[in-house]
Formats: structure tokens, C-alpha cells, sequence
């Protein structure tokens, strides 16, 4: 069993998206998990399942010492080493920087195992790897547009363990069970005759841009009321959100139902709803833990992509992704309320796929798995074809280059997805290759004229600079220049002889990627001709068959 | 309890360390006998208790500190007198509290708490005094700082707090040494002292973390990691307030 320490030193959200690989860890039977969070968010730790210790920090206590000016902060740092004493006085088996931030990787970086996994700093400040894996994570994905891998995978491939299936993720106690059973099975059935369903609404989350406008929330609770659907408003236990649902209860004249609890009763009252409509909030995450669909609405800052809900029961509803930078400045939303109830009708199979509309500007999304993990299908309103067949044909790279795979089924979703601008994508990505190839040999050529003596580093860098610009492509390319980019960045500092060697070592390597890439396009191509061609000859079966017919 | 007994020594003529400690000279000191025949201390011809009748005053005084002690199960009372408020203190925290509860009083006049320990009736192990404690010797102490960071509920004794206005004033408003060179009184562990050992002991922590970690191509060790932990910790929260 090995000894296993995860460190998560984000919000209430990420610590419940982490509840996936610790249950996959747990589940294996290889794993005696622990994990360091934040005191303030120990409570959503409390209710992971399978976890032997929870270790935290007294974040908001040091602070205090710290910036209080009648504390010595002589004390700030001995609280600080107080508390992170109980995890750096023990050996670990492996330690899993699961946050991924500085603080979080000063402490991996410190502590005492004998594996690492996720970034760590190098005495010399650089990020230290052990895996792709974990460059994808940190120096790949977080510097493209539109992600093609879900967080939650390249975690599980970090620690190379299997996604479990099986539930054993969150705590729940009997008593909240059976009140929320009750209470909701009373609402359910208080008109003799009906059996109606329960959609919870999540109101708040803590960043403004991802918040669903009050104006919408009050017009999809009309809606589903004029369907004979009940809702509940459910609210953290704090004074903000207490006002602000009374706010919008005062609009139904104080007749809707709001649920004020904290997250492990909260368990309780989610597993017992028919569906959740809600923005990025720790509870989406709660609600995938328990199987609960649920409609995402993705606004402003809310990386779907990488950490959406990945339920395949639930479904996303997000802006067009062209028009996202899924930061908080993007503010503006049109959102209608008709998407939401629409999609939410949907989701409880109220609604039939073919009869569900979406409005323009807005995508639905399924979550859906392949052989690299969850990713989001397009399946209602805008689609941009050209974006989403770039983004599965990324995956498709990632599972030829890290996974060393050879999977079809991307290249047939790839085909279902087509439109009228696949041509024009797939040349655009090749010319990319061609153009990145070339830059390539250049940095070579110019490192090999280094390695014989000859004066050429400036030349040299000169290359490199045209290959790292390659990092800002919106093509596949973008991928193994980011890989590169990363690699030469860690590099520890050595003669220069070892460090030509190691260069031309990464150059190459993203040479064997080029051609992967390369790879990819080319199967994704002859699969279109065949299916093109497959369809001509079905169409002329199908006219001959038809004439025959006459 | 109290951490008085070392300070046997503390008498009207040393206790002048620091200006608010002047105040606290005894030109005179006496204890009369209320009408109610409770004993109460008088400072300087200040009268700490009401001379007619000291239980009703102190009952009246935690009356007005009632929606106070509704939520708050930690007190930090600003004078001692005879105690006769800490009583009334008592008596309504174990009413909403039961035995949870805890009161640290601070007495800047060691007379008066060793006149207090003769006379009161009081054995409660949930009430803690400091007594003619110099305050920046109040802020050294652990438990002193843990108990401030539960946020307690203040009440201060009137008579106290006028007699002694400045001293209550300055352990109100107190400033900490800031230096890193102020920090060996305050810390314990060895780690700590060897981290801070290389930084620069004239500068406040944040300054001295960033010269010697964030300027310098030095190679990083376990101790550095442990302190720009420590670093983009507080920066990182100060960030999020919107403090920086």
C-alpha cells in the first residue's frame, strides 16, 4: 500500500473535482491516501470519501499574523511551520501536487518522498517534470485557446491509475438521507395525482462573471413552473446569499423553496433531485460525484473545457467557444432563459432531442468518454465545426504522442462533425506543419553548426525564436512547440556541450511530434475520402435501388 | 493560573518601564468596605467599585454586555478590581454556555490582583489574569496571541480602564517589533530560527524573504522553499483582498 500525500490548496470545487482520482486511488486498492488543503476549505475535504488524514493549513490565521501590526511575525511563520510540520516530519510514498500553484509546489518541493508528481521546483528554480503528462498540464494546455484534455484525465495519467466507476466518493449520513428523501419526495407528490420532478437551482458562485444574471434565473423559474416543475434555490449558509435569494424569492412572493446547508447535507439534498441547473460552482462538482445531472451554464471565467462537468448524463450550455476567453472580464452575456429551460427539459427527457432548440450564440455540449477521458461533444446550436474538429484531432494527437495509440474512433467523430470548412482546416493544418518543419531543420542546422565549432549562436537563436513563435499557432502544431518550449525551460543549467546535446535531444524529439501531427492529419484525410467516397457509392446504390423500384 | 507570581517584584517604584507603566504607581492605595460590606479596592483615590453597593454595578455592567456574551464565549476584560463583574461574567456565560467558556483578564496593578486573590471567592479554572504584565511582555506570550486570534468579545471595568487609560490604550493599539531580528523572543522552533537566520535582520519578513530569495540566482534549499511557501502564501491571499 503505498503511502500517498495530495496536495490541494484551491476552493471548496477543486477539492471535490479531486474526489475523482482519490476515489480511483482508493478504489485500486494500492493507495492509502492523505491529503493537505486549506483549513478554510477543510469542509468540503470532511466529505471525501476514503481519505485516511486530512492535514490543513491555517491560511486565514497566519494571514492574520502576519499583516495585524500587533503580531510579531515571528509567529506567522511558526504557526505556518506548526502546521505544515505534520506532513514535512513524514516520509510519503508519493506526494501529488494536486493545485498545481506556487505555494503548493514550494511544499512538494520540500517535502520527503519518493516520487513526486506534478511540478516541483529544481534548486535552481525550474519546473521539474517526471512525466508529459505533467507538462501537459502546466506548460501546454493552460496556453491554448480551447483545452483538449480534461484536467481530471491527465490526473489520473500522472498517477497512472485507472478512472474507477465504482461509487465511493462522498459521505453522506443516514439522518440528512432520509430528511431530504422526505422533504423532497413531499414536494414531489403535494398534488394529489402528480408526480413532479425536482430541478435545484444553484444561485451564486464566488466569481461574478460566472453567475447566471438574476433577471434569467427568475425567468427560467417561471417557465418551469408553468411546466408543473417544482425548483429549489439552494444557497450556502452565508448573509449574501441569503439576501440575494430572498431577493428573488420575493419576486414569487415568498413561495419558493430555498435550501440553506452546509456541503454535507447539501450531499443529501442533491442526491435526491431530478436534475441541478447551475454555473461553475464546487456543487456541480459535488453533483457529478453522486451521478446527479446536471445543466452547466458556462459564463465568464468558467474553464468548461478543462474542468467541466463530466457527467454523462449532464449536459453544458456555454457561449459559442469562439467568443470566449473564459476569463472574468467577459462579462457580456445574452444568455436566454428559453436555452436553459430547453436544455433543462432536455436533460430530465421531457423534451425530445430533435425538438430542442438552442439559440444562436449559444452551444450545448454532452460530456462524453473516449480512450483519453471525458471530452464535450457539440450537440445543439452554433457550432463552430472547424474549432471543435481542431479540438478532438488535438486529442487524437495527444492519445498518438502520450498514450502511443493509434485510436479511430476520434477520426469518426471528426467525419460526423465535418462542415463545409473541413477542407480549408485541414489545409490550413498541414501548411502549419510545413511551416513549423522548416523552422525546425533551421534550429537544427544551425545547433549542428554550433556542435562544429563554428561561430552560429546567434543564428541559432535567431531559428529557435521563429520555431518558439510556433507556441502562439491556433493549429495542432501549437502543441509540440508548447512541449518544446517547456522542455527547454527546465533544462538544468550545464556546459555547453551537454546543453547542445540536450537541445538537439528536444529538437529532434519535437521532430518525431511534427511527424505525429503529420500522421494525424493525414489518417483524419484518407478517412474523409473514403467516407466521401462511401457516401457516392451508397447515394448511386440508393438512386439505382430507387429507379429499380419505379 | 495567573502568571503573576514571578512578578512579586513588581512593586509601585518598578513599574515604570514603559510610559503607560506610570500610571501605575500606588501614591496611594487602600481597600474600604462598601455599604453592602464588599471589600473595594481604591487606587489614587479612585474608587474601583461602586462604595454603595459593587454587586449591583458589576450586574449592570454585564446587563449591557449581554448581546455580547450571546455570541461570543471567549472575554477579554480590561480590568480586574476585586473582580465582582467577572462574577456577574460568570454567571451569564455559564447560562448561554454552559462550561465552554474561557475569560482572560488583564490587571495592570499587581496590588490590586494580589488584594483580589486574598479576598475573592473565585476558582474557576476557565478565567486566566495577567497581572501587571508589560505589554510588549503580554504580546510574547503564545497563549496571550492564540486567545486574540479567536477574536474575543472586549469588555473593559470602567474604573479600571480610567485609571489606567493609557496602558489599556497601548495594549489596545499596540505595534509589534517588525525586524527580523525582533523575531527570536517570539519563536521556538528550530526550524524557524534556522530559516531566519539568513535573512537580513533589519528588514520586515516580506522585504527580507524577497532580497534574499527573489533577487538572487542563489540554489534554492528545503529551508527556502519552506519560507517562499510561506511568501506566495500571504502575497497570494493579500492579493485576492485586494490589498496589493
Amino acid at each position: 500500500m503505498k503511502k500517498i500525500l495530495l496536495i490541494n490548496l484551491r476552493r471548496f470545487g477543486d477539492i471535490y473535482s479531486s474526489a475523482h482520482l482519490i476515489n480511483s486511488m482508493v478504489q485500486s486498492g494500492n493507495y492509502d491516501v492523505s491529503i493537505l488543503v486549506y483549513k478554510e476549505f477543510e469542509k468540503a475535504a470532511l466529505n471525501i470519501e476514503g481519505v485516511s488524514n486530512i492535514y490543513t493549513i491555517d491560511r486565514k490565521r497566519i494571514i492574520t499574523l502576519t499583516k495585524s501590526e500587533i503580531f510579531n511575525n515571528g509567529y506567522a511563520l511558526e504557526e505556518f511551520n506548526k502546521d505544515l510540520s505534520t506532513v514535512t516530519t513524514q516520509d510519503w510514498d508519493e506526494v501529488i501536487n494536486f493545485s498545481n500553484e506556487r505555494v503548493s509546489t514550494h511544499i512538494t518541493s520540500l517535502l520527503s518522498s519518493n516520487r513526486k508528481i506534478g511540478l516541483e521546483f529544481t534548486s535552481e528554480m525550474k519546473n521539474a517534470y517526471s512525466s508529459d503528462w505533467e507538462m501537459l498540464l502546466n506548460d501546454v494546455i493552460t496556453e491554448l485557446d480551447f483545452s483538449p484534455m480534461h484536467f481530471n484525465d491527465i490526473y489520473h495519467q500522472m498517477v497512472g491509475v485507472d478512472t474507477s466507476k465504482n461509487s465511493l466518493k462522498l459521505k453522506t449520513s443516514t439522518n440528512h438521507n432520509e430528511n431530504a428523501f422526505k422533504n423532497i419526495n413531499f414536494l414531489r407528490q403535494a398534488e394529489k395525482g402528480k408526480n413532479k420532478k425536482i430541478v435545484g437551482i444553484q444561485l451564486f458562485t464566488s466569481e461574478e462573471s460566472k453567475n447566471i444574471p438574476e433577471k434569467t434565473i427568475i425567468e427560467v423559474i417561471e417557465n418551469l413552473h408553468s411546466k408543473d416543475i417544482v425548483t429549489m434555490l439552494l444557497i450556502a449558509p452565508t448573509e449574501d446569499e441569503k439576501e440575494r435569494a430572498a431577493k428573488i424569492n420575493d419576486h414569487f412572493e415568498g413561495r419558493l423553496v430555498t435550501v440553506e446547508s452546509d456541503f454535507h447535507a447539501l450531499t443529501s439534498v442533491v442526491i435526491n433531485l431530478d436534475c441541478l441547473i447551475t454555473p461553475d460552482t464546487a456543487i456541480k462538482h459535488l453533483s457529478d460525484l453522486v451521478e446527479t445531472p446536471c445543466l452547466e451554464v458556462s459564463l465568464g471565467a468558467s474553464p468548461f473545457l478543462k474542468q467541466g462537468s463530466i457527467n454523462e448524463q449532464s449536459l453544458i450550455l456555454s457561449k459559442t467557444i469562439e467568443d470566449r476567453d473564459f476569463s472574468n472580464k467577459d462579462t457580456n452575456t445574452d444568455l436566454r432563459s428559453d436555452d436553459i429551460v430547453n436544455s433543462t427539459l432536455l436533460l430530465m427527457g421531457l423534451k425530445s432531442f430533435n425538438s430542442t432548440h438552442i439559440g444562436e450564440g449559444y452551444t450545448l455540449y454532452r460530456p462524453y468518454k473516449d480512450s483519453l477521458g471525458t471530452s464535450y461533444f457539440a450537440v445543439k446550436g452554433e457550432v463552430n465545426s472547424e474549432l471543435e474538429v481542431q479540438r478532438i484531432a488535438s486529442r487524437m494527437y495527444i492519445s498518438k504522442t502520450l498514450l502511443e495509440s493509434n485510436d479511430d474512433s476520434f477520426s469518426e467523430m471528426i467525419l460526423e462533425l465535418k462542415g463545409e470548412n473541413f477542407k480549408r482546416w485541414i489545409s490550413n493544418e498541414k501548411e502549419a506543419v510545413t511551416r513549423t518543419t522548416k523552422d525546425l531543420l533551421g534550429a537544427i542546422r544551425s545547433l549542428i553548426q554550433i556542435g562544429e565549432g563554428a561561430n552560429q549562436s546567434k543564428n541559432f537563436i535567431n531559428s529557435l525564436g521563429h520555431l518558439m513563435a510556433h507556441c502562439e499557432d491556433s493549429t495542432i502544431t501549437s502543441i509540440p512547440s508548447l512541449f518544446l518550449r517547456a522542455r527547454l525551460e527546465s533544462a538544468p543549467t550545464m556546459a555547453l556541450e551537454d546543453s547542445v546535446k540536450d537541445v538537439e535531444k528536444n529538437l529532434y524529439k519535437m521532430k518525431n511530434e511534427l511527424q505525429k501531427v503529420y500522421e494525424v492529419l493525414k489518417t483524419i484525410e484518407d478517412n474523409s475520402r473514403k467516407h466521401e467516397a462511401d457516401t457516392v457509392i451508397e447515394n448511386m446504390v440508393s438512386n439505382r435501388v430507387h429507379q429499380e423500384t419505379l | 493560573m495567573s502568571d503573576h507570581s514571578n512578578k512579586e517584584n513588581l512593586n509601585s517604584s518598578n513599574i515604570t518601564k514603559d510610559n503607560s507603566m506610570e500610571e501605575l504607581s500606588l501614591y496611594r492605595y487602600e481597600v474600604k468596605v462598601s455599604k453592602t460590606e464588599h471589600k473595594v479596592p481604591v487606587v489614587n483615590d479612585v474608587h474601583l467599585h461602586s462604595i454603595y453597593n459593587p454587586i449591583k454595578e458589576a450586574a449592570a455592567l454585564i446587563e449591557k454586555n449581554k448581546s455580547l456574551i450571546k455570541v461570543k464565549n471567549e472575554l477579554l476584560v480590561l480590568g480586574l478590581g476585586f473582580g465582582y463583574h467577572i462574577e456577574e461574567a460568570i454567571l451569564l456565560l455559564e447560562k448561554e454556555w454552559g462550561q465552554n467558556y474561557k475569560i482572560i483578564v488583564i490587571e495592570p496593578n499587581e496590588k490590586v490582583y494580589s488584594d483580589y486573590t486574598k479576598y475573592s471567592l473565585i476558582n474557576n479554572n476557565n478565567i486566566h489574569i495577567y497581572a501587571a504584565e508589560e505589554i510588549v511582555e503580554l504580546y510574547k506570550k503564545k497563549e496571550f496571541v492564540d486567545y486574540l486570534l479567536n477574536k474575543p468579545g472586549i469588555i473593559s471595568h470602567p474604573a479600571s480602564f480610567n485609571l489606567y487609560e493609557s496602558y489599556f490604550k497601548n495594549l489596545l493599539s499596540y505595534k509589534a517589533p517588525r525586524t527580523v531580528s525582533s523575531f527570536s523572543s517570539y519563536i521556538t522552533s528550530s526550524r524557524v530560527k534556522e530559516c531566519v537566520n539568513n535573512l537580513n535582520p533589519d528588514l520586515d519578513i516580506t522585504s527580507a524573504i524577497d532580497e534574499k530569495l527573489y533577487t538572487n540566482n542563489t540554489s534554492v534549499k528545503d529551508d527556502d522553499h519552506f519560507l517562499m511557501a510561506f511568501q506566495e502564501m500571504v502575497k497570494g491571499s493579500l492579493q485576492l483582498e485586494g490589498r496589493e
